[in-house]
C-alpha cells in the first residue's frame, strides 16, 4: 500500500531534478535561438512560460499536489499530463493563428509585388522608348531653313 | 468600355503561345478595349518569356500561390486600373478564346449579371465530355451549392468566367485560394451578386498537366465541401455586418 505522500509524488527526488534540468536545457536552446534571431522573443514568450510552469511543477510537488487535489485529480501524474496537453494545445492553436496570418500576408505581398513590378517595367519601357525617340531626334541633321 | 483578360498560368509554356495568338487574332468586340494579362504563378519553365514574347502584360508572382492567388492578382490589377470587366481564361488552352464574346454578350445583356460562367455541360455545343470522376465530382458540387446556397449552376468548376464591376470589387478584396471556383460561387451568392451561365465549347487541354489528379481529387472534394459551407456563412455574416453598419451610418 502506497503512503499518501508517495502517491502525490511525481517520481523520486532525482527524477524531478532531471526533468527540471531538461526544461532548463530546452529553455536555454530557446534563448539561443532568440539571440540568433531565428525566432522572436514575442513569439516564444508563451513557450518560455510553459517551460517555466512545467519546471515549477516538478520542483515544487507539494504545491502542485495541493492544486491537483483541489481540482479533483487523484494522481499527480494525471494532473501533470493534462496540464501539459492543454498547454501544448493552446500553444499549437496560437502558432496556427500566427502562421495563417503570416501566410495570408505573404500572399497579399506577393500579389502586391507582382503588380508594382509590372507597373515599374511598363514605366521603364516607356522611358526607354522616350529616350530612344529623343536621341534619334538629336542625331537627325537639322532641317534647312527655306 | 475596357475588358481585361486574365490568364493564370503555371508551367504552361506549351499552350500559352497559341492561346495568346488566338486572343490577338480575335476581332475586337465593338466598343470594347481588350487587354491581356498573364499571371505567372511561379512557373519553373519559360512561361514568362512566352507571355512577354507574345506581347501580353505579365504579372510575375515570386512564388506559387495556386490558381486562386493568381486570379486574385489579375482581378486586383483590373480593379485598380478601372477595367469594367475581367475575364478569366485557363492558360492550358481548354477555353477557346472565340467563345469570349458569348460571355461578354451575356454581361451586356438586359439582365446585366455580375458574374457570367461559361458552362460546358448545358446544351454542350462541342460534345465535350470530361472524365467520369470529374463528372461525379461536378454532380456533388452542384448538389452542394444548391443545398447550401440555393444556387443552380450546371458547371460549378468552370474556370471560364466574366466578372462585372461588382464582382471585380468583391473578389479583388477577398478571393478563395486552393480550389476556388465553387467557393467563389458560394461567396457570390451570399453577397447577392447576379450570376448567369452561358453554354460554351470546351476543348482538350493544349499542353501541360492537370493539377487535380489521383489522391488530390479526394482532398479536393473534402476541402471544397467544407470551404463552400464556410464561405457562404462567412460572406453572409460579412454582408449583414456591412448592411448593419450602413444603417447605423
Amino acid at each position: 500500500m502506497q503512503s499518501a505522500e508517495a502517491y502525490w509524488r511525481l517520481s523520486d527526488g532525482v527524477g524531478n531534478w532531471v526533468f527540471a534540468a531538461v526544461c532548463v536545457m530546452i529553455a536555454l536552446v530557446l534563448m539561443r535561438l532568440i539571440l540568433r534571431e531565428r525566432i522572436t522573443l514575442q513569439g516564444s514568450m508563451s513557450y518560455l512560460l510553459f517551460l517555466g510552469v512545467l519546471g515549477g511543477m516538478v520542483l515544487f510537488p507539494d504545491v502542485t499536489g495541493w492544486v491537483a487535489h483541489a481540482l479533483g485529480f487523484s494522481t499527480l501524474a494525471n494532473f501533470f499530463f493534462c496540464t501539459a496537453i492543454a498547454a501544448l494545445t493552446i500553444l499549437h492553436l496560437r502558432a496556427l493563428v500566427t502562421l495563417s496570418h503570416v501566410h495570408l500576408r505573404s500572399i497579399a505581398l506577393t500579389q502586391e509585388l507582382a503588380i508594382v513590378q509590372e507597373r515599374l517595367d511598363r514605366v521603364a519601357a516607356q522611358l526607354a522608348r522616350a529616350e530612344r525617340a529623343s536621341s534619334s531626334r538629336a542625331t537627325e541633321p537639322p532641317e534647312h531653313a527655306t | 468600355m475596357r475588358l481585361l483578360v486574365i490568364i493564370p498560368a503555371f508551367n504552361e509554356q506549351q499552350a500559352l503561345g497559341g492561346l495568346l495568338d488566338e486572343l490577338k487574332a480575335l476581332p475586337g468586340p465593338t466598343g470594347v478595349e481588350v487587354e491581356v494579362v498573364v499571371v505567372d504563378d511561379g512557373s519553373a519553365d519559360r512561361t514568362p518569356e512566352v507571355a512577354r514574347g507574345h506581347g501580353a502584360r505579365l504579372l510575375r508572382l515570386r512564388r506559387n500561390l495556386g490558381i486562386g492567388g493568381a486570379v486574385q492578382a489579375g482581378l486586383q490589377l483590373a480593379e485598380r486600373e478601372g477595367f469594367d470587366f475581367a475575364v478569366q481564361i485557363d492558360g492550358d488552352g481548354q477555353h477557346p478564346p472565340n467563345e469570349l464574346h458569348r460571355l461578354l454578350e451575356a454581361a451586356r445583356g438586359p439582365s446585366a449579371p455580375d458574374l457570367v460562367i461559361g458552362t460546358r455541360y448545358r446544351d454542350n455545343p462541342s460534345g465535350f465530355r470530361s472524365t467520369r470522376l470529374r463528372r461525379l465530382g461536378s454532380a456533388w458540387l452542384r448538389f452542394l451549392l444548391r443545398a447550401v446556397t440555393h444556387l443552380a449552376v450546371s458547371d460549378p468548376t468552370s474556370g471560364f468566367r466574366l466578372y462585372g464591376a461588382r464582382a471585380l470589387r468583391m473578389f479583388a478584396d477577398t478571393y478563395p485560394y486552393d480550389f476556388p471556383e465553387p467557393e467563389a460561387l458560394a461567396m457570390a451568392r451570399a453577397s447577392r451578386l447576379r450570376i448567369a451561365e452561358v453554354p460554351i465549347k470546351m476543348r482538350e487541354r493544349q499542353g501541360g498537366r492537370s493539377s487535380i489528379s489521383g489522391y488530390k481529387s479526394v482532398y479536393y472534394m473534402f476541402k471544397v465541401t467544407v470551404a463552400v459551407v464556410l464561405a457562404y456563412v462567412r460572406t453572409r455574416r460579412r454582408a449583414r455586418g456591412d448592411k448593419g453598419r450602413d444603417a447605423v451610418g
